[in-house]
């Protein structure tokens, strides 16, 4: 996929486990799990701002477009 | 024991309400009583079949074998409104032919006939019995949900093409051997173009399904 989430580089940076960070943004393991995987389709803005409020961050840190060739994409 | 068992049951059946639909409860276990109900009818009817081509059945059986076929009349007579009355007339009526101690041949291959249907049918009702139930479940956009749509509009398609056969075979083979002083009878194809028109809708409905399922995927990768 041509999005790639950064969370466990974020959560490593923060020195925070994901569990933790399920509780203190108040979505579930299996959500964040699929985010950090790379598996999620889409993610709405409230939950962006959830993320980035409990590890005070840019979406940008989270966020990263990288231009991958034709066929290696979803 | 046994009320403790039935108010188990009753508990648990209730709350299996609440979560669903009433509506599609009750045609979920519709769909269940008429598919074993078909089943068992069918069964019986199989069985009765491989005693009679067996030989089985006993001679004094006066087997009727009921056909649906048209034929022309005419006849004038009034019809009656009120004060208004109108002269009209009949020119072609339907009506079921009776076999009294029907040939073996007619005896044994035309129930023959109704083999596949039968299958077919009860087949059609599994299906729809598995659908109900993953809709009841919550699960109305699962895949295999998909593939019994598609499935059913193919056999109902195949149903329809079969009936236009068999009355074609019918009209041809048998009708043609009836013999009734005064009475002329038509060739007609059986307007089955109803069943035509739910396998197509159900085709549609697939597609829909389909989308629906697309959407839910996303919808679950969404965080």
């Amino acid at each position: 996929m041509a999005i790639i989430v950064n969370l466990d580089v974020m959560l490593a940076k923060r020195k925070m486990m994901l569990t933790e960070l399920s509780q203190r943004v108040d979505i579930t393991m299996a959500n964040l799990s699929i985010l950090k995987k790379g598996k999620a389709k889409a993610i709405r803005f409230s939950t962006l701002e959830a993320i980035c409020k409990e590890l005070d961050c840019q979406p940008g840190d989270i966020l990263e477009f990288r231009d991958e060739p034709a066929g290696e994409s979803d | 024991m046994c009320c403790i068992f039935v108010a188990n049951n009753l508990i648990i059946i209730a709350m299996e309400k609440q979560k669903t639909h009433t509506s599609i409860w009750l045609i979920d276990n519709l769909s269940r009583f008429v598919f074993w109900f078909f089943a068992a009818v069918s069964a019986i009817f199989l069985v009765f079949l491989i005693i009679h081509l067996l030989g089985f059945s006993p001679k004094e059986l006066d087997l009727s074998v009921e056909f649906p076929t048209n034929f022309k009349v005419y006849e004038k007579g009034t019809f009656t409104l009120g004060e208004n009355v109108s002269a009209i007339t009949i020119s072609e009526a339907s009506g079921t032919i009776n076999f009294e101690n029907a040939p073996r041949l007619v005896s044994v291959v035309i129930p023959l006939f109704v083999v596949p249907l039968l299958a077919a049918l009860l087949y059609i009702l599994w299906l729809f019995k598995g659908f109900t139930k993953n809709v009841r479940l919550g699960n109305a956009f699962d895949p295999v949900n998909i593939k019994h749509l598609k499935r059913m509009a193919y056999i109902i398609a195949g149903v329809w093409l079969y009936l236009q056969l068999t009355v074609t075979f019918y009209n041809l083979f048998i009708v043609q051997r009836f013999d009734f002083e005064g009475l002329q009878f038509t060739f007609k194809n059986g307007s089955f173009g109803s069943l035509l028109f739910i396998a197509l809708f159900v085709w549609v409905l697939t597609h829909i399904f389909q989308k629906g399922a697309e959407m839910e995927e996303e919808n679950r990768l969404t965080v």
